[in-house]
């Protein structure tokens, strides 16, 4: 049983380097803006999950975008957050997703761009993270400084908090 | 039940009680927490060696370092670490510091000198946020505070003391 299951754990590690290796010999072949969406999620999370547990000694936004600007091969360059802090400027390769709750587009390898509230005293916090996956109940982000530390950690989120915190102060972009 | 399936169970009872003790090895060896004036709390890590007060509405958690947030899925508020730099002076300890921040005040926490940074994210100083470095017995603390109610991290600041000198 031992044997199996650590056969499965083989196989689906051997998968997932498949995919990350077929994704990443399909963009040095296309190019960043030739690959499918897929693909370039899974590229931004493989350059993600490189820095994790890592102190990176940068905010949260900085290090998403040196995330892209790598993932992409310096192709692109994410845009400046606007003033209210949930919103990015227009930008030719990056798209967003209408809000709702659960949010559409929260799918493994897009970006969050969001404003969290403290309850206590109503101080707001923006905030950038990777969706690394989700659920029906919550989404599951790799971030950095979620902890104020500056390191990269992943950490999960119910749609119940966001709700109570976020509302619909938040923006899901792709990255094209 | 043959060999196999009892050296299952054998794994399975050793995993369950490392499961059991590891968490409490994280937590600092001395940490309580009492009532403070106006609701504060009073918070002692013999293990970075520092104590202070915050506000009673945030909880702390423990991972590598320690750090104050108001709900488990919350973002920290106030983060404390420590790293033995082995450096005689703040200046030095910081050198090498690559942070994007601007210096914007020198201030003493406990009789010794600490600079307070305002970090810099997306090209813009990040409001309601400082990140304090302060150097003790050539341990460098970095504290970063975040969206506190105004005076809140100053009275934060001021009940900083360093017990294990």
């Amino acid at each position: 049983m031992l044997f199996q299951r650590r056969k499965s754990v083989l196989v689906a590690s051997i998968v997932l380097c498949l995919a990350f290796v077929t994704a990443a010999t399909a963009s040095v072949m296309t190019g960043w803006h030739g690959l499918s969406q897929t693909q370039r999620n899974r590229l931004i999370l493989a350059r993600a999950n490189r820095d994790l547990g890592r102190d990176m000694n940068m905010q949260c936004k900085e290090w998403v975008r040196l995330v892209v600007k790598d993932a992409s091969q310096n192709e692109v360059a994410i845009p400046s957050t606007r003033a209210n802090n949930y919103e990015w400027n227009n930008h030719r390769y990056v798209t967003s997703y209408p809000r709702a709750c659960p949010p559409p587009g929260a799918v493994p390898g897009n970006i969050i761009q969001m404003v969290w509230t403290n309850q206590s005293n109503g101080v707001v916090t923006p905030h950038t993270a990777i969706i690394l996956s989700s659920n029906s109940s919550g989404m599951t982000w790799i971030d950095c400084n979620w902890q104020r530390d500056e390191v990269v950690r992943t950490h999960y989120v119910s749609y119940s908090q966001f709700e109570v915190c976020v509302g619909y102060l938040y923006t899901i972009y792709k990255i094209r | 039940m043959n060999i196999k399936n009892i050296i299952t169970v054998v794994i399975f009872v050793v995993l369950l009680i490392l499961l059991a003790v590891y968490p409490k090895s994280l937590k600092p060896t001395e940490q309580t927490e009492l009532a403070g004036q106006n609701e504060w709390k009073k918070y002692q890590d013999s293990n970075i060696g520092i104590e202070f007060e915050y506000p009673n509405n945030l909880i702390p958690n423990y991972e590598k370092t320690v750090y104050f947030s108001e709900c488990e899925e919350c973002p920290g508020l106030i983060n404390i670490r420590a790293d033995d730099v082995g450096q005689e002076t703040l200046e030095q300890a910081l050198q090498y510091n690559s942070e994007k921040s601007d210096l914007v005040e020198k201030i003493k926490i406990d009789g010794t000198e600490a600079f307070v940074y305002i970090p810099i994210d997306d090209g813009k100083r990040v409001e309601n946020s400082k990140i304090i470095y302060t150097l003790r017995a050539g341990r460098l603390y970095k504290i970063s505070i975040r969206s506190l109610n105004e005076g809140e991290d100053e009275r934060l600041l001021k009940s900083i003391r360093f017990p294990n000198d």
